[in-house]
């Protein structure tokens, strides 16, 4: 590898050859001999310094030798650690490898165990890819679900589906990175079965826009159904209560007032002079005032009789028949007000019902109509049976005062409700059939003018038939 | 004279109210009204005149009207010129939700749990009377 230097070899007889051959003239050649004395030093020193450099050379040769070996060294030792960074890489890689598969496991685990749908959704193409799990939820086989987002969104609920697509839209658009809500999809037996949706997105484009989406769907129709129930059963209770405060506070003061009035009424008497005329009024007034006080007591002994989940037996009833036995009860009332009632149960004659409602609707309606008449005319009722979408229904018309429903819809099946005075209603009476209709699965509904009339209308076991 | 309204369906509790009136043998002219339109109107019209009136019992639970509509029409109509009349709530059961309405009606002076007794209506009276001196 390392050349000695040749020059070394030529430079000494070279000056010596070209002497010989040039003719020089004596004194120069004399000074040539002075200069070939001084000549011969430079070549010795020549050579001596061409040894130095040969010298120094394989120094720096040596030297060089030397570096190269500390940097194979160097070379090595780092060879060494980066094999062993390698190797401890190989070694991070087995235990990632490892732990991923753990993670798999785990995944398929719960994803089996809780049902858990699980899919892929390419946004652009609208494919999307179901797990096994999905389509286990969905009630069909993998092979039966088309790969894309027609499988998933066109079995969405019709109540549900444009709220639905309008979330994936505000969603992808959002920039938020997932999204959760939950709706009912239609499975393979026709079924609606309430799903909770988790997307989030998996890529995006250098625009932020998303690529590719991953969804969860987990089945939560047991949870759904009874929260559902939960929410309807506190609103039923949240009523319920509210009725009873109603209750409490109407009750007490009607109790209230004609207790205190006999009280009152009873310390007006004069017990010195039995005959004073004026005790009359006041013993008339304590009359009026206990026949008050025992038609309170008797409307609260009915609702308290009320029981909750109390079923009254039903039959099939005769309209006809049942109408004429509550206008023959209150026969008196129609008479004194010269009112007239007209019936029309050709279309249904017959209805399955509870005897005792049907009576206690109809006596409170058709004397509510005819105490509740127009001034200046004499009442007609008119009552009518009809079908409508296999549901009966019941009308019982007046021509009377009318109510204000603007003001008093809220207010008109609520206890002790009154909208006319001149009439000795308590106001509990809508309030009790509405709660007896209502027991039977039925409703009640109003609608009124004011002085033209007023028309309830009772639709029996409205709730039975879903 | 003390102008005084008083406004109740129980027509026995007007009865025993005009007899307790009598017995305080207080100078007070009275008008009652059964039904709360009808007296509506006549509060409406008595002010329209510039004639005042100072007291005003109100009975709460009333057909139609309840006596907190009475007053909500008033309101609508009149509310500057009731500020010179003392208003009571009257009721045959006061109850913490009547309490509570009555902080939404700053211009009602207070509830009266029929019957009223003579001490009451002395009592409030007497701040009429003294209302009336003061500014005399």
């Amino acid at each position: 590898m390392i050349n000695p230097p040749r020059h070394l070899f030529y430079l000494s007889p070279l000056p010596i050859k070209s002497q010989t051959k040039t003719v020089i003239p004596v004194e120069i050649r004399d000074r040539r001999k002075q200069q070939k004395i001084f000549s011969l030093g430079p070549v010795l020193l020549a050579n001596f310094a061409v040894s130095g450099i040969y010298f120094l050379s394989v120094l720096a040769a040596l030297i060089a030798i030397v570096a190269l070996i500390k940097k194979i060294r160097q070379y090595q030792k780092e060879l060494d650690l980066k094999s062993a960074a390698l190797a401890d890489q190989t070694n991070y890689r087995e235990q990632a490898e490892a732990l991923a598969e753990a993670n798999r496991v785990l995944f398929d685990v719960a994803v089996e165990g809780v049902g858990l749908g699980v899919f892929t959704w390419i946004v652009a193409t609208k494919e999307i890819s179901y797990n096994q799990q999905w389509a286990a939820m969905m009630g069909y086989k993998l092979w039966e679900v088309e790969p894309n987002s027609k499988a998933w969104l066109d079995h969405i609920h019709p109540q549900e589906t444009r709220t639905v697509k309008a979330a994936i839209i505000y969603f992808l658009r959002s920039g938020k990175d997932h999204y959760q809500f939950e709706h009912r999809v239609k499975t393979k037996t026709g079924e609606w079965k309430w799903i909770m949706a988790y997307l989030k997105v998996q890529e995006r484009d250098s625009n932020g826009k998303a690529l590719k989406v991953t969804g969860v769907h987990l089945d939560i129709d047991d949870m759904k159904h009874k929260q559902l129930e939960l929410q309807k059963i506190t609103r039923e209770l949240m009523h319920s209560n509210t009725e009873l405060q109603k209750f409490a506070y109407i009750t007490s003061h009607n109790l209230r007032a004609p207790a205190v009035n006999l009280l009152s009424l009873a310390e007006l008497y004069n017990y010195t002079k039995p005959d004073d005329e004026f005790n009359v009024e006041v013993v008339r007034k304590i009359h009026k005032s206990s026949l008050q006080l025992n038609e309170t007591l008797n409307d609260l002994i009915e609702i308290v009789s009320q029981k909750p989940g109390h079923v009254e037996p039903t039959q099939n009833l005769n309209l006809a028949q049942e109408t004429h036995n509550v206008l023959n009860s209150i026969d008196y009332l129609i008479k004194k007000e010269k009112a007239q009632v007209n019936l029309s149960f050709d279309h249904v004659p017959e209805i399955n019902y509870s005897r005792k409602i049907l009576h206690s609707v109809l006596l409170n309606l058709v004397s509510n109509a005819i105490k509740y008449k127009a001034p200046d005319r004499n009442p007609i009722v008119n009552i009518r049976s009809y079908r409508v979408g296999g549901n009966n229904f019941l009308d019982v018309t007046d021509n009377g005062q009318g109510i204000d429903l603007k003001k008093n819809k809220n207010k008109l099946f609520g206890l002790y409700q009154r909208f006319s005075r001149k009439t000795d209603g308590k106001g509990l009476g809508l309030f009790i059939i509405k709660s007896q209709i209502e027991a039977m699965n039925g409703t009640i509904s109003v609608d009124s003018n004011v002085n033209l009339g007023t028309t309830f209308t009772i639709e029996f076991n409205k709730f039975e038939r879903n | 004279m003390i102008e005084l309204f008083l406004v109740d369906d129980d027509d026995i509790n007007n009865f025993l109210f005009s007899h307790l009136l009598k017995k305080s043998e207080a100078n007070a002219s009275l008008q009652s009204f059964t039904n709360p339109l009808e007296a509506l109107q006549a509060i409406k019209a008595r002010i329209a005149d510039q004639n005042a009136i100072d007291l005003l019992l109100l009975d709460i639970n009333m057909p139609l009207l309840s006596g907190w509509e009475v007053l909500e029409e008033l309101r609508a109509d009149t509310e500057s010129l009731l500020k010179n009349t003392r208003i009571y709530m009257l009721s045959s059961s006061v109850h913490a939700t009547d309490m509570e309405q009555a902080s939404i009606y700053p211009e009602v002076s207070g509830f009266i749990s029929k019957p009223i007794s003579l001490d009451q209506l002395s009592g409030i009276f007497a701040e009429i009377e003294n209302k009336v001196a003061k500014p005399g």
